[in-house]
């Protein structure tokens, strides 16, 4: 016992000190650790070319925090660090060093081959990102020009130009005259239409938008809608809305997309006092964009204050309506919100047996909302405890929500937990006696489906432990074994799967 | 194992014996392909795969199947997405879920009877966010002999295998 205890120990503080690579931590490169440092790191295992989940890697944080020159040309030496790699959102190192205004570093890498009309995954070239950010230094935009930019052909995937990108960034306009400077049209617009005016809209800024009128832009309704997008940082307060309704611009605007100011909205913590203006203005909460979706399915999807839900809920002219996939609010809810929100809306009448367009039902929309607890997790919204998953399903079961119906497609709750690759979720389906060895319709069963995306051996192994049965073939007369035998993760990691035989 | 690939193998000679002579008769038809695609165990988000019918210039004939409902996605399908971009098809009816690492799919292809065996390609084009881009995942030419074997992927695909519907 004592033996195990110890190997137990040693095996974890191993695989701890595995996962814990000092380049991919913040606090490492804020503290702008000079070369020799940084190559000491490396020497003692901690992989320079490592990606974090989001995407990052040690090169890409060393330019985000500012490293010396000297470090992140270090660092872009190292193994599996060329110049093209694809890091977070798509981006290249290129990307990453324009939007710090880094112009040296950008020469390097454009030296070594690195491409300046490269897109991300929103489309942006290396210089419309650069200007999205608001970088000033316009020898940035110089260098992307000198080596393929063209201002007028590279537009992101919303047709926009560098300058409608910029000048939420902008608030003195430099960057807007530099590349009126350069070609570009004050006028010019996206694919929707929005033009400069609509997009400093978005990021709220008053005094720009004032002096974009002066110099003959035009404000039309949909900044309206623009401005209920927000920014990154945050919503708009109340004053950018009474400023646009100033000029005469329709609250009650629809978008191309069919949308209205509040599906953006509702979306948002801490909105109540506009969402309540907006209502006084005759928004319409049923109103469904071009997917089907209103106002109060998307509040009902993500926003966590009850209270938003009863402001919405005396104007909701059926609750159960479905968007064009089938979806109703309450699955959205399961899906994203809280158990609070869940028994809300199941309190005002919502359907539990309700079977969205693929026939999925509820269950599977629960499992989808699960997360383990570790992380910033997205499903199940910010602060989803996994024991959520229980608080929801026992409201549902009251409401007569059969936990043992399969989807359409055969799956079972074990399908789906298998396809999530959790196995502690898996763990929490054990009472609910659902059938282990059930076949969907492509002929497979849980363990099938575990033995072809597992990464380890813990899940197969619990699967056996409850009853799976290892003999069971695919319709295309595979067992577990033969598909756990093609599975690279398994047998990169070396586990042996001859317990599936 | 064995003989389940006989039994297809003289469905298949039935179906093109079939096909044959409906294009003899000049009745163009379509069949439907139950088509399985396994992935492999790559790290990283849904693949997006879009099945496309390629023809002898090498240009996009018709999209058979798109593989990821999420259309903010369709812009990292890269060459399909810019040739869609000037035909929009309406692909809601043949449009399913994106596939993770490790796991399959199983769709049904309609082709069209008039192609098989002619100079056309069925191409799988296959996107995983912030991961490389694949233009020919896979390509095989659309003749009965390809659509009875099992043709191995060169980027998430592991393989696909057809098989009659």
């Amino acid at each position: 016992m004592k033996k195990l205890l110890i190997a137990f120990i040693t095996v974890f503080s191993l695989s701890a000190q595995a996962q814990k690579n000092t380049l991919l931590d913040q606090s490492f490169w804020q503290n702008k650790p000079d070369v020799s440092l940084i190559k000491a790191e490396v020497e003692k295992g901690n992989n320079p070319s490592q990606l974090n989940p989001a995407g990052f890697d040690p090169v890409v944080m060393a330019i985000n925090a500012g490293a010396s020159n000297e470090a992140i040309t270090y660092l872009l030496a190292q193994p599996g660090n060329d110049v093209n790699k694809l890091t977070h959102d798509g981006r290249i190192y290129l990307h990453w060093a324009a939007s710090r205004g880094n112009v040296e570093i950008m020469d390097y890498l454009i030296s070594k081959g690195s491409k300046a009309n490269q897109e991300d995954n929103h489309g942006m070239t290396v210089l419309n990102f650069a200007a999205t950010g608001g970088q000033q230094n316009t020898q940035v935009y110089e260098i992307c020009l000198r080596n393929g930019a063209n201002l007028k052909k590279d537009l992101n995937h919303d047709g926009a130009n560098a300058l409608l990108l910029a000048v939420a960034n902008d608030k003195d306009l430099k960057l807007t005259d530099y590349f009126v400077s350069k070609g570009l049209d004050l006028k010019s617009t996206d694919a929707a239409g929005n033009n400069v005016f609509s997009y400093a809209a978005r990021s709220g800024n008053i005094n720009t938008m004032k002096v974009l009128l002066q110099r003959g832009v035009s404000a039309n309704d949909n900044a309206m809608l623009m401005a209920s997008q927000g920014s990154r940082r945050g919503a708009n307060t109340l004053e950018v809305y009474q400023y646009l309704e100033s000029l005469n611009l329709k609250p009650t605007v629809r978008g191309k997309n069919g949308e209205n100011v509040l599906h953006a909205i509702v979306r948002r913590p801490r909105q109540n006092e506009i969402i309540q203006y907006f209502l006084s203005k005759g928004v319409d909460v049923n109103q469904a964009d071009d997917e089907g979706n209103t106002v109060f399915m998307n509040a009902a999807a993500s926003n966590r204050d009850i209270s938003v839900l009863e402001m919405l809920m005396p104007k909701v002219k059926d609750i159960n309506q479905a968007n064009q996939k089938g979806v109703t609010a309450l699955a959205l809810a399961v899906k994203g919100n809280s158990p609070e929100a869940v028994g809300y809306l199941l309190s005002k009448g919502a359907d539990v047996k309700v079977t969205d367009k693929n026939g999925d039902n509820l269950a599977a929309y629960l499992v989808q909302s699960y997360s383990s607890g570790s992380g910033e997790g997205r499903p199940g919204g910010p602060g989803a405890k996994p024991e959520d998953f229980e608080a929801k399903l026992k409201m549902l079961q009251e409401k007569g929500f059969d936990v043992k119906a399969p989807q359409k497609n055969g799956n079972t709750l074990y399908h789906l937990a298998v396809a999530k690759n959790d196995l502690s979720l898996l763990k929490r389906l054990e009472s609910l006696q659902i059938d282990v060895n059930a076949r969907n319709k492509e002929g497979l069963t849980a363990l099938h489906k575990a033995a072809m995306v597992a990464k380890d051996d813990t899940m197969l192994k619990y699967l056996l432990s409850i009853g799976a049965k290892k003999d069971i073939p695919t319709s295309f007369k595979e067992t577990a074994f033969d598909l756990a035998s093609e599975n690279e993760s398994l047998a990169k990691s070396q586990v042996s799967v001859n317990f599936l035989k | 194992m064995k003989s389940f690939w006989n039994k297809i193998s003289v469905v298949v000679m039935a179906l093109s014996l079939a096909i044959t002579t409906s294009s003899f008769a000049q009745q163009p038809g379509t069949t439907s392909y139950k088509c399985m695609i396994q992935m492999t165990n790559y790290m990283g988000e849904g693949a997006y795969i879009v099945i496309s019918l390629i023809n002898g210039k090498g240009a996009y004939e018709k999209t058979l199947y798109v593989l990821g409902s999420d259309k903010k996605w369709y812009p990292d399908v890269k060459e399909w997405h810019k040739a869609m971009a000037k035909k929009t098809p309406n692909i809601s009816a043949i449009t399913g879920a994106s596939v993770a690492g490790g796991d399959r799919s199983v769709t049904v292809l309609e082709i069209d009877n008039s192609k098989l065996n002619k100079d056309y390609k069925i191409r799988f084009e296959s996107a995983v966010e912030d991961k490389q881009y694949h233009v020919k995942d896979l390509e095989i030419p659309l003749t009965t002999e390809a659509l009875s074997a099992k043709n191995e992927g060169t980027g998430y695909i592991r393989y696909v295998r057809f098989s009659p519907n």
